[in-house]
């Protein structure tokens, strides 16, 4: 051993290339692992979020919805400024009434010519029609009746908060005299007085196998029910009535035309003392569909309602007396019926026929063969041969619509195409821009689509209808987008009420749609949940009691000027300008 | 030797971090899981509205029978409508004109006032508690199975692909423990009984089906002759609007007496107040006589013309109220 003496070195603790590779290998496998589970888990929890933030929306979608079922907020905001966009179904379309109506100065008479939306207050349209001989309708006196809303005359009328519901006479009362007058004297709408099946102002007394053009062969049905008390028999006495001529007759049958027959008239008509016309049915009828459109005409009308009303007042134009085709061309009672505001429209009137844009007229043969009519009831009776329909069939197959005409609705596509179908549209009207209320008026009064057996008319109609809203306008960028359709349909006799959330997911472009429908609030619950000056109504939670007559909705104390206490709450939108001139008019205390 | 745990710390934080992931995605899934609670309890809440308006339409003609003078002549009470069709009256009023409610005020508000002050229902002012509890197998049940007559699928089988119908359908349901052997009285028997608590005995409470948290209900109050508000929720309450109605309907046992726990159910409950108004009107068929059932001329399309929805009036409107009445 030499020196210096080295020792041995010390094995070092290290590893082999082996064992480094080996080492290497497992970890790079753990890692590898654990940051293919990190990723896995992060993109887990990413998509559980996604899924968690679209379920989330769809949920804040369904409750958006279920909301605007009740409130009806998107169609008419109670807490938007007057005359802004959210209120925007609140308008009144005015026509100019004709100097003259039937040889005289025309009154206040049917057809008022001033064409609400759905959410115009009552206040704000004119006072519901009166007779035609300037009465304010049967006083009872004058038609048998006593008059005076006492014992005898109770039982016709009931309505919440009357305290007189249990008559002493009991059940005996329809053999009571005279109170069908008396109860005959509502007109337009009275927001305290329920439809009764007891009370004769609500019975249909036309003849439903009685065409509207027919010659009452089967009975002048006229006399019994009418818009006037003393309804003029036969032709009109309107020089410019075009009536039937026997020469069209020959040729085309009795289609195509409003009035009677030429050589049917006028026979004359009953004084007032002699008459016994029941107005109200009418009037009534009449009144709804003027002032707020055919689908508040639909919700607020009986289920039972009979739409052939007596009182033919049909609108012309001033320079057209020809054929059918000059009327066609002319757009004549199309136009008038579609634009409430044309004032080169006159009027003729036939008493004893019936009414045919409710009640069901085909109309002709242009019209059918653009795209079908537009009116209520389109396809009731066969063409040209209209017969008193139910609400029942006017509803059959056609679509009434509450039309939303708000921004987000592509209302303007909507009226457009409507008008389109009309002949009747805002053409100036650039792309986006709100319809007038003009527009919105002629909207409300259409029924859409006819059958819906082409999936082409069918879209083009819920296009037409649904108010869309995206519910995050201002949402993050990533988020998606979500949006809440509405449409409000009576359908084959059936409210529908339809919404569609939708939400379209910004990374991947998938749009996803759910569509529901559900009860909600009624349009007519609707209108009672606002306040006529705006906001929302605010009622009071005092309870009937048969002996007061106190209202469910009453303050405890105070009174609104123009009603009394017991009709006390709130006014809401189906409330009159002037309650006590309403109260004066309607049939029971 | 000095031993270095960098694997083991690195595996320990990457599990710790997917814990704490999976923690996180398990407390979203809960709160998820409760959100949806809440829609699913809006959802059923709005069912009973339809399950209100309903009851209203066919409680105006039936259901106001008194079993105690069937088998004498004229037994069978029915009613004429809330507001009765032939003279306009308060309904519902039998086919003499006799009413079928009380304005005696039976019921205190709270068990300590000195007087009754509200009617019993159907009178005007009167309340209706109807909780929707689902039965296990009530009188007269059907079979669900909707498809009792299977078309075979087995070439083998002489009636393959044939639609045969050898079974009756619908079918009853009887109990599962009805003997296959039963006799057509004993089957009628188990039929018309349902399940009840105590088995076989008709005189025993209907058996709850327990699975499922739940229970909807909606309450009528009448308001005026044809007018209600409907209060319609999902919860526990069963509708009793608060303790001192449990106290003065005698229900507190029902809620092991303890107004916490009712309170506590109060808390989660969704409720939703509506008014809305009954129409005697019904659908009309129109004019079509002559496409009529039977009549002259029917085809499809007038016989749905000519159907009425129903034979116990309409809603004339329902109108959601923003805040809850006084009286409801």
């Amino acid at each position: 051993m030499s020196w210096p003496f080295r020792p041995m070195p010390e094995s070092r603790k290290a590893f082999t290339l082996i064992e480094v590779t080996i080492a290497l290998g497992v970890g790079m496998f753990v890692v590898i692992t654990a940051y293919a589970a990190i990723r896995s888990a992060s993109q887990t929890i990413r998509a559980a979020d996604r899924l968690a933030l679209e379920n989330r929306l769809l949920r804040a979608g369904f409750i958006y919805a279920m909301d605007e079922l009740d409130y009806w907020s998107m169609y008419d905001d109670p807490d938007a400024p007057a005359g802004s966009e959210g209120r925007r179904l609140r308008g009144v379309t005015t026509d100019t009434l004709p100097a003259t109506f039937e040889g005289v100065a025309s009154t206040p008479y049917f057809p008022k010519r001033s064409y609400g939306l759905p959410f115009t207050p009552l206040k704000d349209l004119p006072p519901a029609n009166e007779f035609a001989d300037g009465t304010a309708g049967f006083t009872g006196l004058a038609s048998g009746g006593d008059g005076n809303f006492a014992a005898a005359d109770r039982g016709w009328t009931l309505r919440p908060g009357a305290p007189l519901l249990l008559s002493a006479s009991g059940v005996t009362d329809l053999a009571v005299g005279g109170a069908v007058f008396t109860a005959d004297r509502d007109r337009g709408l009275d927001p305290h007085r329920p439809y009764q099946a007891n009370d004769p102002a609500t019975w249909y007394r036309g003849s439903v196998m009685e065409t509207t053009l027919g010659r009452r062969d089967l009975g002048r049905y006229g006399l019994f029910s009418n818009l006037k008390k003393t309804p003029l028999l036969g032709h009109g006495e309107d020089a410019r009535d075009p009536g039937w001529r026997k020469a069209d007759i020959a040729t085309n049958g009795n289609s195509g035309y409003p009035g009677f027959a030429k050589y049917t008239g006028p026979f004359g008509r009953q004084t007032a003392a002699e008459s016994r016309t029941f107005t109200r049915y009418e009037n009534r009828t009449l009144y709804l569909f003027e002032s707020l459109g055919n689908y508040a005409c639909l919700d607020y009308l009986p289920a039972n309602t009979m739409v052939g009303l007596h009182g033919l007042i049909f609108p012309w134009p001033a320079a057209s007396f020809g054929s059918r085709q000059d009327v066609a061309t002319n757009s004549g009672f199309i136009d008038a019926w579609a634009d409430p505001t044309d004032a080169t429209i006159t009027l003729v009137s036939v008493d004893e026929a019936v009414d045919w844009r409710l009640s069901g007229m085909t109309t002709w043969d242009w019209v059918w063969e653009r795209g079908g009519s537009r009116r209520l009831g389109a396809n009731r009776g066969g063409r040209g041969k209209p017969l008193a329909s139910s609400v029942t069939q006017v509803n059959g197959n056609t679509a009434i619509a509450v039309v939303p005409g708000g921004s987000y609705s592509g209302a303007y596509n909507v009226g457009y195409e409507v008008h389109d179908a009309m002949d009747n549209g805002d053409t100036g009207v650039p792309t986006g821009a709100q319809l007038s209320a003009r527009s919105l008026a002629i909207s409300q009064r259409c029924s859409y689509a006819g059958p819906l057996t082409q999936i082409y008319d069918a879209t083009k109609t819920i296009s037409r209808i649904m108010q869309v809203v995206p519910l995050m306008p201002l949402r993050p960028s990533t988020w998606p987008d979500l949006r809440l359709g509405v449409t409000r349909t009576a359908v084959d006799s059936r409210f529908l009420n339809s919404c569609w959330i939708r939400w379209l997911d910004q990374s991947t472009g998938q749009e996803v749609e759910i569509e529901l429908t559900a009860l909600g609030t009624t349009l007519r619950g609707a209108r009672q949940q606002r306040h006529q000056d705006g906001g929302w109504a605010t009622f009071y939670g005092v309870t009937y009691d048969n002996t007061t007559g106190v209202l469910w909705d009453n303050p405890k104390s105070g009174s609104m000027t123009g009603y009394s206490t017991a009709q006390n709450n709130d006014p809401t939108l189906d409330y009159p300008t002037v309650p006590a001139a309403v109260g004066a008019k309607r049939s029971g205390p | 030797m000095n031993r270095r745990g960098a694997i083991l710390i690195l595996t320990i934080g990457v599990c710790a971090m997917i814990a704490a992931l999976a923690l996180g995605f398990i407390a979203r899934t809960r709160i998820d899981a409760l959100e949806m609670s809440q829609v699913m309890r809006q959802a059923q809440a709005r069912v009973m509205l339809s399950a209100a308006c309903a009851y209203v339409l066919e409680s105006g003609r039936i259901g106001w029978d008194d079993p105690s003078d069937n088998g004498t002549p004229d037994s069978i009470q029915e009613a004429f409508g809330w507001v009765d069709v032939r003279s306009g009256l308060v309904g519902p009023r039998d086919r003499a004109g006799g009413a079928l409610y009380s304005d005696t005020k039976v019921l205190k508000r709270r068990v300590t006032d000195a007087a009754a002050t509200l009617p019993n229902w159907p009178a005007i002012g009167g309340v209706c508690l109807a909780p929707m509890m689902v039965y296990e197998r009530p009188p007269f049940a059907i079979d669900r199975n909707i498809t009792p007559n299977p078309i075979v699928n087995i070439p083998a089988q002489t009636d393959f692909g044939l639609p045969l119908l050898k079974n009756e359908e619908p079918r009853a349901q009887f109990s599962p423990d009805l003997s296959a052997a039963a006799t057509v009285a004993q089957r009628w028997t188990d039929w018309k009984t349902g399940s009840r608590v105590i088995p076989g005995d008709a005189n025993s409470p209907l058996r709850l089906r327990t699975s499922g948290d739940q229970q909807a209900w909606f309450r009528l109050k009448r308001d005026s002759p044809a007018t209600f508000v409907a209060t319609v929720g999902c919860g526990g309450t069963l509708g009793y609007r608060d303790w001192d109605e449990v106290e003065v309907r005698g229900a507190t046992a029902r809620f092991a007496n303890d107004q916490a726990f009712f309170e506590q159910l109060l808390d989660d409950e969704i409720r939703m107040w509506y008014r809305l108004e009954w129409s005697p009107a019904i659908r009309s068929t129109g004019p079509n006589y002559g496409g009529a059932h039977n009549g002259i001329g029917t085809n499809l399309g007038m016989q749905r013309w000519a159907t009425t929805i129903n034979q116990a009036g309409t809603i004339a409107f329902i109108q959601r109220l923003r805040s809850p009445p006084v009286e409801w």
